[in-house]
């Protein structure tokens, strides 16, 4: 039951809960692979986030707030499998992480400067939105093993001991994994940000 | 992939975006931040990269709500 005082408010309030399922299941699938277990996970998010919306301060965006929410679900259901399994593009490759990004650096291994990007990002307050979006569309844009153990990481929290445990990565590869993705997503980010400009 | 050079070594940048990475996911070593402190005073590319690690972390504490509120 949605703790709002009539009707109108309750659907209003069910559509701005509404408005970031996509994201939420985006995020969902690429933890728990089967589309069912993710739509009940982002549904049990939003269910919940509407019976504590008094509880939601404003201090955080809402994505943000029911990003949280949905964290502790998805982390509950991965602890209570053993492994996930791997998916195809899960290899690190057979280099050690440095071949890809070759093209960034000199022989002597200091950022190139025919290629080198210095935008910083200048933006205000007032782009906070467009950054993040940024930053998700650069996140689509990882292959989706890579992209499913970064967010086991930087989403999830989990410690690399934990990753290594719940998926079939080595923790080498793992190491290089992140790395690479972290490469990869600022080369894109910073691209972004010189478009605001 | 490694950051461990010998202490005292010089890293180059393409060792100081492992240490940026190495960062993420756990305290670095004190050998690991004066290498990265020496090369970072002298590498105006390094100090910009930096930065831009550094905003793109934050961004994603705010997309996945790592930050506290």
């Amino acid at each position: 039951m949605l703790s709002t005082s009539n009707s109108a408010n309750a659907d209003a309030l069910w559509q701005t809960l509404a408005a970031e399922r996509p994201f939420l299941l985006r995020l969902a699938r690429l933890q728990l692979g089967s589309q069912a277990d993710a739509e009940d996970a982002v549904q049990e998010t939003l269910l919940g986030a509407a019976k504590g919306w008094h509880g939601f301060e404003g201090r955080s965006m809402l994505r943000s707030w029911l990003t949280g929410i949905l964290r502790n679900k998805i982390i509950d259901a991965i602890r209570g499998r053993r492994f996930t399994a791997a998916l195809p593009d899960q290899a690190a490759g057979d280099d050690d992480g440095r071949a890809e990004f070759d093209a960034l650096f000199t022989a002597d291994d200091a950022w190139h400067p025919a290629v080198f990007i210095d935008t910083v990002c200048g933006a205000t307050k007032a782009a906070e939105r467009q950054l993040l979006d940024i930053v998700e569309l650069c996140m689509d844009r990882l292959p989706r093993e890579s992209s499913r153990l970064f967010l086991m990481r930087e989403y999830l929290g989990m410690e690399l001991a934990e990753i290594e445990e719940h998926s079939t990565v080595s923790a080498g590869n793992l190491r290089v994994i992140l790395y690479r993705a972290r490469m990869r997503l600022r080369e894109c980010a910073v691209r972004g940000w010189g478009e605001l400009e | 992939m490694t950051s461990d050079t010998a202490p005292g070594n010089a890293i180059t940048c393409r060792e100081t975006t492992y240490i940026v990475s190495e960062s993420r996911d756990g305290p670095l070593t004190d050998a690991q931040r004066e290498r990265m402190t020496t090369h970072l005073e002298t590498c105006a590319a390094c100090r910009i990269a930096s930065t831009q690690f550094a905003q793109l972390f934050d961004q994603l504490d705010t997309l996945l709500a790592r930050k506290p509120d």
